[in-house]
């Protein structure tokens, strides 16, 4: 009985080393499988999202396009002009009226010494003064 | 066990069995080849056309239309857009009631009578698809979903719209319904603004919904160039309001406005009447859309005057102070007899020019010979296209004038034609110390991802005359605007204006000879000194008056003004400050320089010549407006620089300072709040 036992144990073992392998690969291609299907299905979910993306990008640009557009439309100078004259009451200025000055170039320094007679603190406290 | 046993006895069976075994599994071995063969064959040779099946019925296209380029001026200011708009369309098999639903339709769009009788026939003649109303309004959707009809769908189309609607219409010109320029610089550069189509490829579900699996297009690459113009819209605008009251006034049928930068050739301008609303181009007049200042050549008329003197002096065929005689206002050169309006006796090129006499005009042409005439005004620019990248661009003719008449006539500006253009870049080169610059329009097209497809830079056509004799000419044309010459209603008071009338008689195509309509012009230099612009105004058929000085003059005037204040070109003449040059001793405010706490209520002080020459004393602006506060500084001969608008609030140094001539002094403005 032993020895048949033995026996036994020893053939159950032995079939188990024996299917260990089929096992392994057999969870290898479901391991495989669902990896594979996961990935297919977050591939369609990144796909819709994509398009929902897309789609939500195109109507923003739309509305971007159409406010731009509006905001041209807006500062026409044919519309800012009725508007200036009849709500505002102003013209166009006549030639006299407007002066042109050199223009302030970057880097340039002139050899005017104005600015440089007073203090900084000065003209914050005129600036006070003055409202 | 036992019948393999007994199988196995016989040693014939046993070869047999295995022969059958062989062919069996050979057998199978052939057919799975067989299958691996197919397999092979399908997955490697027959792949791309098998794909292309397969994808054919899950896979859709979903298209996008590309986006036109936008239109600037050269400020960056959008002068065309396009704008994704929807356009209704619908399924006529899924509609119960064609002419019904037709009926509801029409009523939600508004639509006339004979446009709601063609919505009706496209319904009934689409099976599966029909539009309705392509590129609708908002509200025309909206009001087409309110009726809830099966079968209805809205798809996105690109629209173009010219957010500055009049303004330079005709040079923009007009994009069709599906998108292609149809007219002006939307056909020139159509290929390079309309951008490419692209399409993405995706499924669709069984849902409808859309599925993308390759990722989505960068937005700039189905993006049409940008067009940069060098047109300046505040220019523009000014152009054509003169320009539409000068035509209004004059009862005219046209007019024409040209401002060209003549050390550069940029047109800051191109304006015509009547205009157009680009938006809805099909209410327009075919007329009204044509570009007549590029487009149409016209016997330009006395404004050639300036051309004929400036080649005669430059040839030496004639001097300054040469004087003709003038025939008394009539002289007969074989059959024909030439005018003058007045008559004159002995004028010199000066006074050709100021009173505009044709008769010593063609003098002048006479002395100056055929060939050179001729030779010049080619020199000049006429009679060959400028190359503004319009399409249909006008030419002009100049014939060779075999004639004596014709020699005349084309010394006076008739019997020969030119574009509008032509003539602004030739008073152009006049004005350019005698270099003829290559008039342009185009400035830039730019890709959206940065690439320059195309740049215009300011070309120097030739040297046409030297710069003395350009200046001697635009000196003369000084006297125009003088009382005594054609043009006084186009002088200006803060620059010198240098410029020529012109008013031609136009050609009658029926009649073979000149009938009584005239073409009114004027042409102008501003500021004589240092030109900073040409202006040209043309007026087609006035009728109340007929002359450039009259009719075309005082539109010139108008946007000379306007050009001048926003070129911020500084006045010819020097302010002549009423407040300046008083030395007024020190007052009380000079012994305390430094006070800190200047009072707007104090007298205001110009100029002290105080202590020293050198030195001036800084003058009290608080609180006054920015243009008195300027002209103020100026007369003390100091630097104004300003820092925000409206009226000043602070100003560094202080009032009451000594500082050095030409110092800088600093005003902040502000608006009250």
């Amino acid at each position: 009985m032993t020895q048949v036992s033995s026996r036994n144990t020893v053939s159950v073992g032995r079939v188990l080393v024996h299917l260990l392998p089929a096992v392994l690969l057999f969870a290898l291609f479901a391991a495989v499988g669902i990896l594979h299907v996961t990935s297919r299905v977050l591939v369609v979910d990144m796909g819709y999202r994509l398009s929902k993306a897309e789609s939500e990008g195109r109507s923003l640009t739309r509305e971007n396009d159409r406010l731009k557009l509006e905001l041209a439309t807006l500062k026409a100078p044919a519309r800012l002009e009725k508007l200036a004259r009849e709500q505002l009451g102003m013209m166009m200025p006549p030639g006299s009226a407007v002066m042109s000055l050199e223009p302030e170039l970057p880097g340039v320094r002139r050899k005017g010494k104005g600015e440089a007679r007073k203090p900084a603190g000065l003209r914050v406290a005129e600036r006070e003064n003055a409202r | 066990m036992r019948d393999l046993k007994a199988a196995r006895v016989p040693e014939t069976n046993t070869r047999w069995l295995r022969l059958r075994v062989m062919l069996m599994g050979g057998l199978f071995l052939g057919l799975l080849a067989v299958a691996f063969g197919r397999a092979v064959y399908l997955q490697v040779y027959e792949q791309d056309k098998l794909r292309e099946l397969a994808q054919d019925q899950y896979v859709r296209q979903i298209d996008i239309p590309a986006r036109r380029g936008d239109i600037f001026d050269r400020r960056g200011t959008p002068l065309a857009q396009s704008v994704e708009v929807d356009s209704i369309w619908a399924d006529p098999s899924m509609l119960q009631d064609v002419r019904k639903a037709a009926r509801a339709l029409a009523k939600a769009l508004k639509l006339g009578a004979q446009d709601a009788e063609e919505l009706q026939a496209r319904l009934q003649r689409g099976k599966r698809f029909a539009w309705v109303k392509r590129q609708a309004k908002p509200q025309e959707v909206e009001a087409v979903k309110a009726l809830s009809l099966a079968g209805m769908g809205f798809t996105k189309e690109p629209k173009r719209f010219y957010p500055q609607r009049e303004l330079a219409a005709q040079v923009m010109g007009v994009v069709g319904t599906d998108g292609r320029g149809l007219e002006g610089l939307e056909l020139a550069f159509n290929d390079e603004l309309s951008g490419q189509n692209s399409s993405l490829s995706g499924f669709r579900d069984a849902k409808g919904r859309k599925l993308l699996m390759q990722g989505t297009l960068d937005p700039i690459e189905r993006e049409g160039a940008s067009v940069t113009l060098t047109l300046d819209r505040h220019l523009q605008y000014v152009a054509e309001k003169a320009l539409v009251r000068a035509v209004e006034e004059s009862k005219a049928v046209a007019g024409t406005v040209v401002v060209l930068d003549p050390k550069t050739g940029e047109l800051l301008a191109l304006a015509n009447a009547p205009g157009f609303n680009p938006n809805t181009p099909g209410s327009a007049q075919q007329e009204a859309l044509r570009n007549r200042a590029a487009l149409d050549a016209f016997e330009p008329g006395s404004t050639t005057k300036a051309f004929v003197i400036a080649a005669a002096l430059e040839e030496k065929a004639l001097k300054p102070e040469d004087v003709f005689f003038c025939e008394n206002g009539a002289w007969r050169i074989g059959r024909y007899t030439i005018n003058d309006t007045h008559s004159y006796a002995w004028l010199s090129a000066k006074g050709i020019l100021q009173v505009s006499s044709n008769i010593c005009a063609a003098k002048v042409g006479q002395v100056l010979g055929r060939e050179r005439l001729v030779a010049y005004y080619h020199a000049f620019g006429f009679a060959e296209r400028t190359g503004l990248s319009l399409p249909g661009e006008g030419k002009g003719i100049i014939p060779f004038p075999k004639a004596e008449v014709a020699l005349a006539t084309q010394s006076f500006g008739q019997g020969m034609t030119a574009t509008a253009v032509q003539i602004a870049a030739g008073y152009g080169a006049l004005a350019n110390e005698g270099v003829l610059m290559r008039p342009y329009l185009v400035s830039k097209v730019v890709d959206p991802d940065g690439v320059v497809l195309l740049e215009n830079r300011p070309v120097e056509v030739r040297r046409v005359v030297s710069s003395k004799v350009a200046r001697q000419v635009v000196g003369m044309l000084e006297s125009v605007v003088a009382k005594e010459g054609t043009a006084p209603k186009a002088a200006m008071q803060e620059y010198r204006v240098a410029g020529k009338t012109g008013t031609a008689e136009k050609a009658d195509p029926v009649a073979r000879g000149y009938s009584d309509k005239r073409i009114a012009s004027f042409v102008g230099v501003v500021p004589a000194d240092n030109p900073r612009a040409v202006i040209l105004v043309v007026v087609d058929e006035p009728k109340t008056d007929v002359y450039g000085g009259l009719v075309a003059a005082p539109a010139f005037k108008e946007i000379a003004t306007a050009a001048m204040a926003h070129l911020a070109v500084p006045s010819s003449r020097t302010i002549s400050p009423e407040v300046a040059v008083a030395p007024v001793a020190p007052p009380v405010a000079a012994k305390a320089p430094l006070t800190p706490k200047p009072t707007p209520e104090r007298p205001t002080v110009a100029v002290q010549e105080g202590e020293g020459s050198g030195t001036v004393r800084v003058p009290d602006v608080q609180g006054q407006v920015g243009r008195e506060a300027v002209v103020k500084l100026l007369a003390s001969a100091l630097e104004p620089q300003l820092l925000g608008s409206g009226r000043v609030v602070s100003q560094t140094p202080a009032a009451g300072v000594l500082v050095d001539k030409g110092a800088r002094v600093t005003l902040e403005l502000a608006t009250r709040p």
